[in-house]
């Protein structure tokens, strides 16, 4: 055995049981047993009768996505939301927070970033002058953040001062902020900033002013991709900095690993979770004001958000509450967002199918132990085998 | 029982186990005979506790193999014999894998964690067939049959418990007796017991090793580990001694002694240098006048108008059975609880003083006080972060103090932020420690939770007197530590005495509270029920007072 041979084969080793390595695998085989299990459903739905075409689940839910560069540019489109929305539960869950309240959180920031730059913007005398200046895109996705972060608040100050339990304060936030949506702009006849200018048209706002929108990339390829995916990728960015290289993010961190320890270090956790909550739901609030100022025809529409804020908590689970992992994971999902829109337009297939899929994703990446069971069996064992040989080799040289 | 004491019952044959690039096991053999018990010494790190987990099937050795004796594969349930019948016969011996904990307990192999493994919720019985429960039909669980046979189970071994209790209202000895229970319930041929003296006080030690004399009787093997030589001198028949991943020597208690076993442990003689010099000025630097911290679960406070003085060049000796208030006194000391009444003053300089009941925990240890916690598991570390990042728990909250540590005068370092991490500043204050305190690691980016008990208790430590600081509170300092580094502690804690320094010593040992101490207050439910001098002590007025709350003489008179 040379030299360099053995040496690579110990790097391998060491890659191969490195932490990161197994998680990547890991995750890479509950997307496997995901879709076999899929696989399964689909076959059994078609011998009980339901006609699903395979030829059509391929050409709308994978062809047109991935190998048409408007496919691609539309899957991009949805990446950016569910950037903000993983960010979101995935700062919370940092510190030790389960946020289910991103959902709301994201409706929120989006209704009032529009009733912001559709509303009170051009009809208040002293701030005209926005609706002309560049400041106020940044300002509308600001007002998000802020509403976004209120919502977060509430359920961070009651969990810091009372102990309830945030998983049903930010589920009840979601229920306050459908309503809210329908007392803003559900109603024809009450609500106060629904758009009135058409007869047929309620549940949505005006059109926000031009300061605050954000153009298509490339129009020709698609009208939904806008220059929004750069704030996602610079926010994912900083909140990895944030969370790895600030005073702030090793206290949140200490805080949700062991709040008895940070406690006992001085860290004020109570606090702590005031703030992650406030973060964690500014995130979200950034995201739906975005998704406002970034798609056509520049309105709030009630039910915009879709799920983004529930596929925020799949985004985060799956990539391990890290943020820049968070970007790759909400590529995917947002492939598969994609995937869900053309099938529901296009075909009969039930788009509930990504559902399943995207639940049996997380659902095998979240109970490992079928997983490493099979990581174990396929990977290590080969490397074990041939760690025993080098071993063995190693010996033999030695004693010669 | 008819077992001969020569009997090898099982052997671990050089073993090797590897961590990434560390070695923590090479080429180990070890045996242990029938109805043996088997002390297993060693400096932190040394890799007992690795071994043990391959023993019990937590961690699989890299090479070696594990052997059983021909009787022992006999007791076996049937699956299991066939199922390990196929390995080499050697004398009598047959080698075995262990692939998981489930499988290492059906092949009779128990061990007895540091960190019980217990439901508190459920009743002590409960605990004990946890997992192979005693039933009437398939849901149903059969209580009358469960209580009787847990109570059978407990006097044929001699080991006394109300199977009816609930865990959470036991003490912590009798807490592990059932875990020890759950061992024999299973039917565990061989008991591995990690550490278990060092949550235990006095009087449970004893009792523990009369309950390890009662199985070994019944011809139970027993693997115990210790840093405290005087326990496996009175309880072990056979003591082997590891250091850094190798067996380095084996001998038995009736030939050797304290001194030599402490010379084999560390490989070099031990000299406690330090001395508790004469010192002049004496201030008050502490004073906690009237705490007082009210049970919400009871009319009987947790602490009842607690007061005590420390000095500058001061230790003051906090003594007391464990659970008698200790835990709450010192949290509350750093605010961790807030007192009913009494005031906490500390005075680091002349004419300033400050008062911690009014101070939050972060304002209370940047004044100038270290402070190790009792438990180095929850209140010290955080498992998941790595050695530098559980450092910097003890400076986050004024980094200059790391500063002045880590470069002296010449700061190179701008800490100036207040929103960046000094990383560079961490990694070398992180580096100092781990070098000062000898702490056995990968390197500084290890997670904590991959160190060894007591490297983890050096990280806390080195950090803590990194600080150089005015007052000590310090809560079971050398729990978990090896024999060097209690004298490294001890010697630190002179140091700083010497230098002008206060020190608050809770510890549930008593040497190192008689060692250390300048004057000793004793803690019995909550109160302060006596106080003596280090020159005037009587022993045996000290353990009456930390057992009964009183004085002897009182008891005389009456
Ligand atoms: N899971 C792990 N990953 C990496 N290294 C480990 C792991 N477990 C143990 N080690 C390393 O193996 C060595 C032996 O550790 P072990 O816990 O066996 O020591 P020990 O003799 O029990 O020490 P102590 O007296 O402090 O408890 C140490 O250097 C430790 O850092
Ligand atoms: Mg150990």
């Amino acid at each position: 055995m040379t030299e360099h041979h053995q040496h690579s084969k110990k790097q391998l080793q060491s890659i191969v049981t490195h932490p990161r390595t197994e998680q990547l695998f890991m995750t890479l085989i509950s997307f496997f047993l995901a879709f076999l299990s899929v696989a399964l459903i689909i076959i059994v739905l078609q011998n009980a009768g339901f006609d699903i075409s395979m030829d059509q689940l391929y050409r709308y839910g994978v062809r047109d996505i991935i190998f048409t560069s408007s496919g691609l540019a539309n899957t991009l489109y949805w990446t950016t939301p569910l950037i903000f929305t993983g960010l979101s539960v995935g700062i919370a869950f940092r510190a030790g927070l389960f946020n289910i309240g991103s959902q709301g959180q994201m409706a929120m920031g989006a209704v009032s970033a529009a009733i912001w730059a559709a509303t009170i913007v051009p009809n208040t005398t002293f701030l005209t002058f926005l609706a002309k200046s560049p400041l106020n895109l940044v300002i509308t996705m600001f007002i998000g953040g802020i509403v976004g972060g209120l919502w977060g608040y509430i359920p961070g100050k009651l969990k810091a001062n009372f102990g309830a339990h945030e998983v049903i304060t930010t589920i009840l936030m979601n229920l306050v902020a459908t309503n809210m949506l329908q007392f803003l702009v559900g109603s024809r006849t009450y609500s106060p900033f629904v758009n009135r200018s058409s007869v047929d048209a309620y549940g949505q706002t005006e059109v926000i002013v031009k300061s605050a929108k954000i153009e298509p990339i490339n129009p020709s390829v698609s009208n939904f991709l806008n220059y929004s995916i750069f704030i996602a990728l610079v926010i994912a960015i900083v909140m990895h900095i944030v969370l790895f290289r600030t005073r702030f993010g090793y206290r949140l961190r200490a805080t949700g690993l062991n709040p008895t320890a940070a406690e006992a270090s001085g860290i004020n956790t109570k606090k702590m979770t005031i703030q992650a909550m406030v973060l964690s739901g500014a995130l979200a609030g950034i995201g739906g004001a975005l998704l406002v100022q970034g798609t056509f025809p520049y309105r709030y529409n009630l039910g915009m958000e879709s799920t983004l804020g529930f596929e925020g908590i799949a985004v985060a689970l799956l990539a391990q509450n890290a943020p820049l992992p968070i970007i790759i994971a909400s590529l995917f999902f947002g492939y598969l967002h994609q995937s869900k829109v053309n099938l529901d337009v296009n075909t009969d297939i039930p788009a509930d199918l990504i559902f399943v899929f995207q639940a049996l994703v997380i659902l095998f990446a979240s109970s490992p132990y079928l997983a490493r069971l099979l990581y174990r069996r396929m990977i290590l064992d080969k490397t074990a085998k041939n760690k025993s040989s080098m071993l063995q080799s190693n010996q033999q040289e030695e004693e010669s | 029982m008819d077992t001969g004491p020569n009997q090898v019952a099982i052997v671990l044959e050089n073993i090797s186990k590897s961590f990434g690039k560390v070695r923590a096991l090479s080429n180990v053999t070890i045996k242990v005979n029938e109805g043996e018990i088997l002390a297993l010494l060693g400096e932190n790190g040394a890799g007992k506790s690795t071994l043990m987990k391959i023993l019990s099937g937590l961690y699989q050795p890299d090479s070696g193999r594990i052997l059983i004796s021909d009787r022992w594969l006999s007791q076996l349930p049937e699956s299991q014999r066939v199922k390990n019948q196929n390995g080499d016969i050697t004398e009598g011996l047959h080698e075995i894998t262990i692939s998981n904990p489930r499988e290492g307990m059906l092949l009779g192999i128990g061990m007895v964690y540091q960190h019980f493994q217990l439901v508190e919720s459920l009743t002590v019985a409960e605990n004990i067939t946890l997992g192979d429960e005693i039933v009437k039909s398939k849901f149903v669980i059969d209580d009358e049959l469960m209580f009787e046979t847990i109570r059978t189970l407990s006097e044929k071994y001699g080991l006394p418990i109300d199977p009816k209790a609930k865990v959470e209202d036991l003490p912590v000895g009798l807490k592990q007796r059932v875990e020890i229970l759950k061992q024999l319930y299973r039917k565990a041929n061989l008991i591995i017991f990690d550490e278990p003296t060092a949550v235990l006080t006095p009087l449970e030690v004893e009792e523990l090793f009369n309950t390890m004399q009662e199985l070994k009787k019944a011809g139970k093997s027993m693997i115990f580990i210790s840093h405290k030589l005087r326990e496996p001198l009175a309880i072990a028949d056979r003591i082997v001694v590891m250091r850094k991943g190798e067996v380095v020597g084996e001998t038995t208690p009736s030939t050797t002694t304290m001194a030599d076993l402490a010379t084999m442990v560390v490989g070099k003689k031990i000299v406690s240098s330090a001395e508790r010099a004469k010192t002049q000025t004496h201030q008050v630097l502490f004073e906690v006048r009237g705490l007082t911290l009210e049970n919400p679960s009871s009319p009987k406070p947790l602490l009842n108008n607690i007061s005590f003085k420390v000095h500058t060049h001061e230790i003051l000796g906090i003594a007391g059975i464990e659970g008698n208030g200790q835990t709450e006194m010192v949290d509350t000391l750093v605010g961790l609880r807030k007192p009913s009444s009494g005031s906490i003053v500390f005075s680091p300089h002349e004419g300033q003083t400050v008062d911690f009941t009014s101070l939050s925990t972060q304002e209370i240890l940047n004044s100038g006080i270290a402070y190790i916690p009792e438990d180095r598991g929850t209140q010290g570390l955080v498992q998941d972060f790595n050695i530098t990042e559980n450092v910097w728990l003890a400076f986050h909250g004024s980094p200059e103090t790391a500063q002045k540590y880590a470069e002296g005068q010449q700061k190179t370092h701008n800490i100036q932020s207040k929103i960046f991490l000094p990383l560079q500043l961490m990694k070398t204050t992180s580096s100092k420690i781990v070098n000062t305190f000898n702490v056995k690691a990968q390197s500084i980016n290890q997670q904590i939770k991959n160190l060894s008990g007591g490297n983890q208790q050096k990280v806390i430590l080195g950090r803590e007197f990194a600080k150089n600081p005015k007052l000590v509170i310090a809560s079971q300092p050398t729990r978990g530590v090896d024999i060097g580094v209690m004298e490294q502690v001890h010697t630190n804690l002179i140091n700083l005495r010497n230098e002008g320094a206060g020190i608050v010593l809770v510890s549930a040992d008593l040497d190192e509270i008689l060692k250390l101490a300048d004057r000793i207050v004793i803690l019995y439910e909550g109160q302060i029920v006596g106080e003596m001098n280090s020159g005037e002590l009587d022993l045996e007025e000290l353990s009456h007072l930390m057992i009964s709350g009183t004085y002897s003489e009182e008891e005389n008179t009456k």
